[in-house]
């Protein structure tokens, strides 16, 4: 009988315990699982839809570290942007999260400059554009369409002011499937900012080099006090969400990791204790002290691996079912990678040789004499 | 070794000294309140639910909060959002101070006429004197202590009404030094009784400079109505232009 067998058969004896251990670490694994994955997809939501745009560099105020960059006037900025080298457009952009529905959640309403290059990467499934900056119509993405349960022609009102569902869209980013658009200066009108944006987004020509992005950053930080350029990558890694986010999830692997360990040490320990004359029998027959390790190790190695990969399952299913929660939808957009499975099965693996570490060198310094004495 | 011991001790008196440097005087409290709010404009859009003390909810609705304040003077301009019906209601009141004079306006439109500063408004427990904070300019102030709202430590400071026919004659309030920011404040009559308070559940850090603005405040009156306010979107940069606060103006040309 071979040593993995040998584990298999041990920790079959003891279904009821085996199962609970088994359990526990799933229950762990699934949660890191789960909240990695939607604080992974919650940040790849936001950068896909700013590169969706087409934005090479956005400008925000320093201290734009809430969930909301902090608004200010574009026309002080803006002229500023537009004289730099390379810069082919100075675009704004106004966002606000707001109930547009008494029966739906918040909703993400963006107010984008009419007729810049912002529009360009969406397509229209149904309706039409706005006509004009002036008039007061909004553009639903496809999944807000369907969670607030409105077609073309149908009216919102947002802020005490009713605009009419000209235009049901579709993105490639979650973010913006699950938003309402509207002009510009409509949204500043309705959220009483006028001439304010949150971020001014650059878009530059395709002979720019990384050299020059980074100049044009030094260049925005020396003319423009108050205001720093960034990648959509670093505004995303800044929000205060994405932050919470990445924090919880860190928190939880390690509370998942902790107590993962500590289930094995105990299963472990308890294990061998029942079996310390069984353990005393195979010194007295001759198995090396490092075999007995070993099977020690397997048996641990098992319980996390088996754990986590049951783990693994019960967290791709509980973040797909989060993502089509009514509450949810629209927010959150799991990323899942298979790298990311295999570290998780890593971080298994690491549990399973920290919870069994002590039980291992515990049953491996057993006297056989000593152990085979034992009630 | 002595050395060392010497140096540890001069650390700890200085930790010492600091740590009582940090503890401002009511006097210092408040005028450190009053210079917290002073701002070229800022504004406040707000949802606000209503809740009787049967537990029944009113319909929840939505209002905005523009301001101004300097020494001089501060303006507010409190207005209804939505549903649409409250878009007509708005209600301006300033506090103008000329030396040790000091004058306040208030008027509303629909319904349209003055209204008192310390009137509730919308049916619920929203007073706009409150706003001001007008209890930081009062001359008799207290400190009672230090106390926790919500795990947050704040300094317990009384202030006593200048006025003694004024309806609140005593407001208390506890402030998170830090945050520049009052945690808890309970407003009582003459008789000690408690009118009102607030109670700050949720904060933001300041898009500039230090301190911290209330994200979500619960309000409770007398009779245990309790309003729960909060603030879902702000500028702290907000333009003030010439017709934000002209109702009062209007006022003032219609007398």
């Amino acid at each position: 009988m071979n040593l993995f067998r040998f584990a298999l058969d041990n920790l079959t004896r003891r279904p009821a315990r085996t199962s609970l251990t088994i359990s526990a670490i799933a229950l762990g694994i699934a949660a890191v699982v789960a909240l990695t994955s939607i604080s992974w997809g919650f940040e790849a939501s936001w950068q896909k839809a700013n590169d969706a745009r087409g934005t090479d560099l956005i400008v925000t105020r320093v201290a734009s570290e809430n969930t909301m960059p902090a608004p200010f006037l574009a026309e002080k900025v803006q002229p500023t942007l537009a004289q730099l080298p390379h810069v082919q457009a100075v675009v704004g952009l106004l966002s606000e999260m707001l109930t547009v529905s008494p029966d739906a959640p918040p909703t993400f309403v963006f107010g984008w400059a009419y007729g810049s290059y912002l529009w360009e990467h969406l397509r229209l499934v149904e309706g039409r554009w706005p006509h004009d900056d002036a008039e007061p119509v909004v553009v639903i993405g496809s999944l807000a369409a369907e969670m607030l349960h409105k077609k073309i022609g149908d009216q919102v009102e947002i802020e005490g002011t009713t605009f009419q569902v000209v235009g049901i869209y579709a993105s490639n980013a979650v973010v913006e499937n699950a938003a309402l658009i509207m002009t510009l200066s409509q949204a500043q009108q309705v959220t009483d900012k006028p001439g304010k944006v949150n971020v001014l987004n650059i878009k530059v020509d395709s002979s720019t080099t990384e050299a020059d992005l980074r100049a044009i950053k030094a260049q925005v930080q020396q003319t423009l006090p108050g205001f720093a350029a960034i990648t959509s990558g670093e505004l995303v890694s800044q929000n205060a969400v994405v932050r919470i986010s990445k924090a919880m999830s860190n928190a939880t692997i390690l509370i998942a990791s902790l107590v993962g360990a500590l289930v094995v040490f105990n299963t472990m320990l308890m294990s061998i204790n029942e079996r310390t004359r069984e353990i005393g029998i195979l010194l007295a027959l001759g198995w090396q002290r490092r075999t007995l390790m070993g099977l020690i190790f397997s048996e641990a190695m098992l319980l996390s691996l088996v754990g986590g990969a049951v783990g693994i399952v019960l967290g791709v299913l509980s973040a797909v079912g989060l993502e089509h929660l009514e509450l949810m939808r629209g927010k959150i957009d799991a990323v899942f990678s298979v790298p990311f499975f295999v570290a998780v099965l890593a971080l298994s693996v690491l549990l399973g040789i920290l919870g069994g570490l002590y039980p291992a060198l515990k049953a491996s310094k057993l006297l056989p004499s000593a152990a085979l004495r034992a009630e | 070794m002595m050395r060392s011991r010497a140096y540890l001790f001069m650390l700890l008196l200085c930790g010492w000294e600091q740590a009582h440097a940090a503890t401002p005087t009511a006097q210092e409290l408040a005028a450190m309140m009053r210079v917290a709010q002073y701002s070229n404009g800022f504004a406040a859009r707000m949802s606000v639910l209503v809740t009787h003390p049967n537990g029944a909810h009113e319909p929840p609705f939505k209002v905005a909060v523009v301001g101004q304040a300097s020494a001089q003077q501060q303006r507010l301009l409190l207005r209804g959002i939505e549903p649409a019906a409250l878009r007509v209601q708005r209600y301006v009141a300033e506090r103008k101070f000329a030396g040790k004079t000091l004058t306040i306006r208030a008027r509303a439109a629909q319904p349209s006429g003055n209204f008192a500063l310390d009137e509730p408004l919308f049916n619920s427990g929203l007073v706009l004197g409150d706003m001001f904070s007008p209890w930081w300019d009062w001359s008799q102030q207290t400190l009672l202590g230090t106390d926790k709202v919500k795990g947050h430590a704040c300094l317990k400071v009384r202030s006593v009404n200048d006025d003694v026919h004024a309806p609140i004659q005593t407001v208390e309030s506890c402030v998170d030094t830090q945050a520049q920011l009052s945690l808890r404040t309970r407003w009582y009559d003459a008789q000690q009784v408690l009118q009102r308070s607030a109670v700050v559940g949720a904060t933001l850090r300041k898009a500039e400079g230090s301190g911290q603005l209330a994200k979500q405040v619960s309000l409770r009156d007398a009779t245990g109505q309790i309003t729960d306010i909060n603030i879902y979107a702000g500028d702290e940069q907000y333009q003030i232009t010439p017709q934000t606060f002209e109702l009062l103006e209007m006022s003032e040309g219609a007398r």
